[in-house]
Formats: C-alpha cells, structure tokens, sequence
C-alpha cells in the first residue's frame, strides 16, 4: 500500500461519520430474499441454494438458465461449453435439480473432517487395544493385501469419470453434487490405502504397496468384469447423465454395495479383523449420498417432476440399464469367486446360501430403487441364479 | 533445541504405529492408475502432459477438507458473529457497497467457470498426483462461488440496499460490461484446449491477476468501511497459492516435449491479453470509481502486481522453459493507467443497464485523478462537469451520457474479441479500432491483439453482442423485463446518484426516449472522429 498509515474506514471515526450521514433512515429497498427470481423447484431453497443457485453463466438454450444470449467464447469448431447436446436425456429446466443430502461446501468439509478424525480415533485405538492379535492371518496376506487393495482402482476409476460429468452437467447444483459424489470416491480410495498403510505399520510382514492388488485388478478373474465396467465408464462413456446413471444407480449399487457391505463389511468381523468395517461404513455412507442424489435427478426431476419430457428420459434411463445391468451381473458373479479364498468359513455367511441371501438383498434392493421406478422388468431369480453360479 | 522440537523429531523419524499421516497415503497415489487400451483423455490436449508429473501440495481428500473447514469456520464465524454485532453491512461507504454488487457477482461468474476448467484438467491430466490437485481445485471453486455468492447475499441481508445484490444474476443479462467477464472468465477457463484453460485460468488470471483483484480489493475495501469483503475474499485467496502451483505443473507436465511445448508461447500471450483485456480496466473501474477513500493508484498497484512480480518474477520462474513475457505487455501497460477510465467513461453512459447506484466523480475525487494520471481531467473531467450541468443526476432532466456521446459522433461500439463496449474517438488507451466483415456480418475489434486471435478462430467467437440483442428495445422497457425494478414496481434499482431522494423511475428513464440502437448500422460502421 502506499500510504505510510492505512485507514480502516469501519474504525476510523471521521470516515465513519461521513458514511453514516450517507446512510439512509430507512433502507432503499424492503426485499431481502436472495436471487427472488429463481423458480422454487419441489421443494424452498435452502440457504445454501439460494445462495448458488443461477450462479452458472450459461446461455438461453439451455432450460431454466437466466441467461440472454450465449457463451462468448467457444472451442475450436464452434461447440459451446455448456452444451445440450452433451446427453441424450432432456429436461425443461435444468435448474430445477435439488440434492436431497443438501451439502454445500461448509456442511461438506465438517462432516468429512468429522469422519476423518473418527477414522483416526478408531484406527489408534484398534493397533492400541491390541485388536491386531485377532486378525487372521490369511485373511490380512490374502484378501486384504490383495482383494482390498484392488478396490482402490475400483474407487479410483469412477472417480476418474467424475471429471467429464462435472464438466458436463447443465447446471449450477448438479454440478456441486456431482463432484462432491466424485470427491467421495477419490476419498474412499485413500481411506482403503490409508487402513492398508495402518496394516504395513501394525503387522510387519503387510505390504503396503499396491503390486499384487494392482494385478489382482488388471489381470485376476475377480475383478476382470468390473474392470471392463470402470474403464469403459471412465474413457468411453461420453453421455453424463449415462455415466451417472450407469455408476450409482446400476453398478456401485449392485456390485458396490455387495462388495462393500455384504462381503468386507460383514466378513470382516469372521476374521478378527474390526477395521475394515469402520473404514467401510463411511464408503457406504457415501453411496447412500450418491444414490440418493442420483435418484433426485434421474427418477424426480427428470421423470416424475418432468412435464414434458419424462417418458423420453424414461427409456433412455431403461435402455441404460439394459446396457450396463449385464456386465455389472458378470462383474458380480466373477466377484464371487472371492468366497474360495475367504479363509474363515461360517455357516448361513459364507455358505451358498449365506451368500445368495446377500446377493438377493442387494439385487431387491436395487430393483426397488431404480428398476421399478422406470418399469425395467427383469427376471431377479435368473439374475441370482446367474450371480451364483460364479460361487 | 527444545524437548518439544525434540519430541516431534523424534516422533517424525519413528512415528507412532498407530497413526497414519497424510504424506504416508498421498506417497501411493501415483500408483492408484493402471493402463488400459482406449485410456485417453475425452477432452484431449494439444500438449503431452506427463503421466509422471508430481503435485506440489499433496494434500488427500482428509486432509483437505481438515485445512478447508477451520477456514470455513473462520470466516463464517467472522461474518455471521463478529461483523453481524458490528452492523458491519451498513458501516460501508455506499459507492463501495453499490460496486460491489457487480464484483462480487463476476468474481462468482470466475470461479464458477474454473470449477468447469479444472475439470477440463482432471480430465486430460494423466498423473494421479495431478488429477488429485486438479480435483481438489474444482471442489475450492466450489467454495469460491460459494464464497463470492455470499458476499452478496451477506449485503443482501444487512446492507440498506439490497437492490442488484440479491438478484445481479438476473440484471447482468443486460449489463454491457457483463460478456466482458463471460469471455475472458466463463470461458477462457473452459471452452478450449485444456492446457490453455490451465494457462488462462491458472498461469494468468490466478498468478498474475488475483494478487491486484483480491489482495488489493481488500485494502480498498477495508479503507472503504467494507470488513465484510476482506474476510471473504483473503479466504479465498489462501487457495489460490494451490491454484498456482497447479499452473505450474501443468507447464512442468508438458515440457519435455519440444515438439508439443512450441505452442505455448502463442498460448500465453493470448489468455494474457485475454484476462488483462477485462481485468485491467475492470478492476480499475471498481477501485477508483467505487470507492470513496483511495489507497494507490491502480496503475501502481498494476505495475507491481502485474509487470514486476508476475511478468517479471513469476514469468522468470518459468525462462527455463523457454517461456518469455507477453508481446502484448507494452500495450498492456498503457492500459494499466488509461483503459479503466476508458470504461468508467462508459459505465456512466449506459448506468441504468448496471443495477448499481453509481455517482459522477466530485471535485475530491477529480483532483485526485488529474493528480495521479495527468491530462485526466481535460480529458474526461470536463465531460463530466457537462454531464453533470445538462442534469445527469436529475430525474427529470432526460439526459444521458450514451445518448450525448452518440449526439456527437462519439460511437459506442463492442470489442468483438473481448466482449467489452469501448469508444474509439474517446479513448487514452491503447485502441486501435478495426472493423470487418465475414459471412456477411459486420464485427467491431477495439486492437489488433484480440483482432488476431479472431481471424485466427473466428467461429470460436461468434456470438450476438449487447447492440444486436437489443436493437430496437426501448430503455426502460429492457430494464424492466430485467428486473431492474425496486418492489414499488417503478424506482430503478440502478441510478445516477447515491441519494436517497429523487430517485430515478421507469417513467424518467422514458422521458430519455433511448431506443437502443445499432452503432455498426447507424454510423455505418466507421467512427466520427
């Protein structure tokens, strides 16, 4: 600054009273509602709504956008940013998209500092209160070492095909959901490695580096369809809303769910091994955001609160599943493959029909929550009875 | 040494087993990737960005959102305890808190684009590391717009006028100087190559520019009785040094390839003059015209910021790579001292498409003008001591600045390369006005260096400016069909005072009788000079 004493104008008494003889008796205007233009949606704005919503600068051609006019800058061709042509699916007003979870960055970053400091608390006391001693051995070099740490490149890969869906999506509060649903998966696969750092510390004979789960997943049979998923996902999906859909809504919530929660969470605790599952219980935490906010887009507000053009985003949305819901049937069915190398066998747990229960509540559950809603008829025993036979 | 120092020494070299830093997570990144047949970038680049290229920070996803909320909580903490018990929104100086309507919203309009820009990155990026920088941008971006947003919404709340803070994003759709932002933040940052979005977003307008927007902005704002401002905006600006790093790296990632690396040079001028084009004359506006206590003058302010530290210092980092200063700077720098009074000139001409109170500068201020930039007052001074004896303040005059400079030849035209409306017989900067036709329109250039990056591209700058969107709309009926009505239904938010009394209404803004027209047609496309 140049002057050798910088004046602050709010203490400083002589400019305080010039600006408050300036000020009014009564305010200039009455109405203090934030952006008052904004249509409501299903639901009030939230403060947090209010405050990004319309924030894009976008161009009238796309639906629900304040805008007049167009972008001012395009890319090599002529294609503008922003574009609608970047998914097949339509709304009448893209704006209109509210994430059920309604985080916005402050409620965002608390709750994860909150979970990273419990995820520290938890991993000390468990190496401190000598939890280590129950771990069973194979499954920490087998499964752990191995299985676990391949699902980091699951993670790592959807997370990766978050870049083209933010980029893509039309509006201001898609766009915040979206990449927080893809900071989540960038996160859980740090959480894995971080337990798996935590392994190499408490066990001295734990790898940490990922050189046999980089192989389990580039070149094992239990991973191998998921693989093919993630990458095709990630490098040759150009749709975003496809992406979304075909992420949260199909895959994570049939072949991630049962992974996360019917195999490591549940079989973990047969192991002596009490880690996993509080490391595991925020990924899950984390879908069940996801899968809620994909369900606000695709199922509300592209569907059922879509005036016009709901049936057309309904097949697009069916043949979508049809699409993916076969792989993500092989990538299960592969998966089970796993259960061989499970070395703590209980019965009613890792038994066929232990396991087939699981896969019936995962499969129940996702055609309750997506199929159903977009009438996507599918046979759920030939889809059991196919998953199974990889057991 | 202390025992606590050597305690944590000690701890360092043998950690507790049952804790895991950050740094021993963050090592394994660059392995979280694999390689696979169609693994390409969707938005590929022109540039060999390297798989093997590492990210200054390092930083995982915990560890961020550790750093970001105690700022969150900081700043939050300031505004909604603090500042709200001091009645802090109303202890601002009107002028500064009416320009802050539109800086706060076009910062928004920056940063929301660099969510998409990064994005861009995080995509064609093939290190882990990066990706990781690059994610954690998009997410402060985020922030950003969160953060600029609620400097408006907070003025909304407290501030006596919350007219144009609450609702800008509706009233910027006919704000000339608003395209000006889009081109050079909406989609400089985003609509092109990827490598020349992380140049326009990170190499220029985060190096160079947000030392002179956001450090400077909080100094004015603090000398203008605005503490809300600086709790914001210096949040902010503690990511933007991560930002910077990641500008650097994207360099780093691309430099050993000679082959791909001979685009750079061209690259950085343009997103160079591209980002000064607005921000230069914009900022200046905002500072001096804005505000009632001044600090420096911008074109000191520029000249450290801008020439010393950035072209100079920041630029010399990067010599190695062969890299050099802009061919542009010399006109850039004649723009620091000329090119915002260029504009001011025309903010106030066209004030009622602004939604801003805005006032003509008083005799305080004009001798602080001719002072620091000489010549300024025969130039611009004695238009305004016209405009303010023909009744520029008076709601029942009729006049108007646009209509007087039309009056006399002086045509207003829009630089079809930066989006910004300039005045080419008005002008102390560096114009150089060229007009030309293609395809059968008629485009308008304020300088050759954007006139160039047209003729280079034109189909990547084809747009309808402010004239060919409204031709043929009658003043007060566009801003009305903008919002830019108070809720008694007819005082304009905008106005040409900072009083509260004779306020400017639809029917005054009719008497002015302006029909907005096209200056390309009516002069036929060549300037009375």
């Amino acid at each position: 600054m140049s002057s050798n004493v910088f004046i602050r104008g709010m203490v400083d008494p002589e400019r305080q009273a010039q600006i408050q003889a300036l000020v009014p008796k009564a305010p200039l205007e009455t109405k203090r509602d934030h952006i008052p233009f904004a249509k409501r949606g299903w639901r009030r704005l939230t403060e947090y709504e209010a405050v990004m919503l319309h924030a894009q600068n976008s161009l009238d051609a796309i639906p629900g956008s304040q805008e007049v006019g167009e972008t001012v800058q395009k890319w090599p061709g002529g294609r503008g940013s922003y574009s609608i042509e970047s998914t097949a699916a339509i709304s009448s007003n893209w704006f209109n998209f509210r994430d059920p979870s309604k985080r916005w960055f402050q409620p965002y970053v608390k709750q994860k500092t909150e979970e990273g400091q419990t995820a520290e608390r938890a991993m000390k006391a468990w190496v401190e209160g000598g939890d280590t001693g129950m771990m069973n051995t194979a499954w920490l070099n087998q499964i752990l070492s191995k299985h676990y740490g391949a699902m980091i490149f699951n993670e790592y890969g959807l997370f990766s095909a978050h870049s083209t869906t933010t980029y893509g999506a039309l509006s201001d509060l898609l766009k915040t959901w979206i990449s927080q649903a893809a900071f989540d998966k960038n996160d859980a696969g740090q959480m894995i490695q971080m337990q798996r750092v935590l392994l190499g510390k408490a066990f001295p004979g734990f790898d940490p580096s990922l050189v046999e789960a980089k192989q389990a997943w580039t070149q094992g049979e239990v991973w191998k369809p998921a693989r093919e998923f993630v990458e095709h996902i990630w490098a040759d999906t150009y749709d975003w809303v496809e992406q979304l859909w075909a992420m949260h809504a199909v895959y994570d919530h049939i072949f991630g769910q049962f992974v996360r929660r019917e195999f490591f969470q549940r079989i973990a605790g047969l192991h002596g091994d009490t880690l996993t599952p509080v490391i595991q219980f925020q990924a899950l935490t984390y879908h069940q955001q996801a899968a809620d906010g994909v369900s606000a887009f695709c199922l509300k507000h592209l569907i059922d609160d879509e005036p016009v053009y709901g049936q057309h985003n309904r097949r697009y949305l069916h043949a979508w599943t049809g699409k993916y819901l076969p792989q993500v049937e092989k990538a299960l069915k592969a998966f089970l493959a796993i259960y061989k190398e499970v070395p703590v066998k209980v019965d009613g747990v890792t038994c066929r029909a232990g396991v087939q229960a699981g896969v019936e509540r995962v499969v129940n559950g996702w055609a309750d929550r997506f199929a159903e809603p977009i009438g996507y008829k599918f046979n759920r025993n030939a889809f059991v009875k196919n998953v199974m036979a990889g057991y | 040494m202390g025992n606590n120092t050597a305690v944590k020494q000690a701890l360092k070299a043998n950690p507790v087993p049952s804790s895991v830093d950050p740094q021993e997570v963050h090592k394994w990144l660059q392995d979280f990737t694999w390689d696979f047949k169609s693994k390409t970038a969707k938005y590929p680049t022109k540039y060999d960005m390297d798989v093997n290229t590492r990210e200054q920070f390092k930083l995982t996803a915990k560890e961020y959102a550790r750093m970001e909320s105690s700022k969150e909580e900081r700043q939050y903490g300031t505004l909604l305890d603090g500042l709200d018990r001091l009645d802090a929104g109303n202890k601002v100086h009107p002028k500064w808190g009416e320009v802050m309507k539109l800086v706060a919203n076009f910062l928004e309009t920056g940063e929301y684009g660099a969510i998409s820009g990064s994005a861009l990155l995080w995509d064609t990026a093939q290190s882990p590391e990066q990706r990781n920088g690059y994610l954690a941008q998009v997410i402060d971006e985020i922030r950003h717009v969160n953060q600029t947003a609620y400097v408006n919404y907070y003025y909304g709340k407290h501030y006596y006028d919350p007219a144009g803070h609450t609702n800008m994003r509706q009233l910027r759709a006919i704000n000339p100087l608003y395209p000006g932002v889009k081109r050079a933040f909406g989609e400089g940052f985003l609509a092109g190559d990827a490598v020349e979005s992380s140049i326009n977003l990170q190499l220029v307008a985060e190096a160079c520019f947000t030392n002179p927007l956001i450090v400077s902005l909080t100094e004015w704002a603090a000398a203008n009785g605005d503490e809300i401002t600086p709790t914001v905006f210096l949040s902010i600006e503690t990511d933007e040094l991560r930002h910077m790093a990641n500008g650097y790296q994207t360099i780093v990632s691309i430099m050993n390839n000679p082959e791909t690396m001979k685009y750079l040079q061209t690259d950085l001028d343009n997103a160079f003059w591209t980002q000064h084009k607005f921000l230069t004359p914009f900022v200046g506006v905002a500072l001096e015209y804005g505000s009632k206590y001044k600090v420096e003058p911008w074109v000191k302010s520029w000249n450290r910021w801008v020439y010393e530290d950035w072209a100079g210092i920041w630029l010399g980092r990067l010599q190695q790579f062969g890299v050099k200063s802009p061919k542009c700077l010399p006109d850039a720098k004649k723009d620091a001292v000329w090119a915002h009074h260029d504009l001011a000139l025309l903010a106030l001409a066209l004030w009622p498409l602004t939604g801003i109170r805005m006032e003509l500068p008083d005799q305080q201020a004009m001798e602080w003008f001719e002072a620091n930039y000489p010549g300024w007052y025969n130039h611009y001074g004695k238009i305004y001591d016209e405009w303010r004896a023909a009744g520029f303040e008076d709601p029942k005059s009729g006049f108007c600045g646009a209509l007087w400079l039309m009056e006399r030849g002086h045509g207003i035209f829009v630089d079809h390369a930066s989006g910004l409306p300039f005045c080419p017989s008005l002008a102390k900067s560096s114009v150089n006005a060229r007009f030309a036709e293609y395809n059968g329109k008629r485009y308008s250039f304020s300088e050759p260096h954007g006139e160039r990056q047209w003729l280079l591209e034109p189909e990547r700058y084809e747009f309808q400016n402010f004239f060919e969107q409204f031709e043929g709309w009658e003043l007060s009926d566009l801003v009305k069909a903008a919002g830019g009505v108070r809720s008694d239904g007819k005082t304009l938010m905008a106005q040409p005072h900072l009083r509260d009394t004779d306020m400017w209404t639809l029917d005054d803004l009719k008497r002015i009788n302006l029909t907005i027209p096209d200056p390309m047609k009516i002069l036929n496309w060549q300037p009375i000079q």
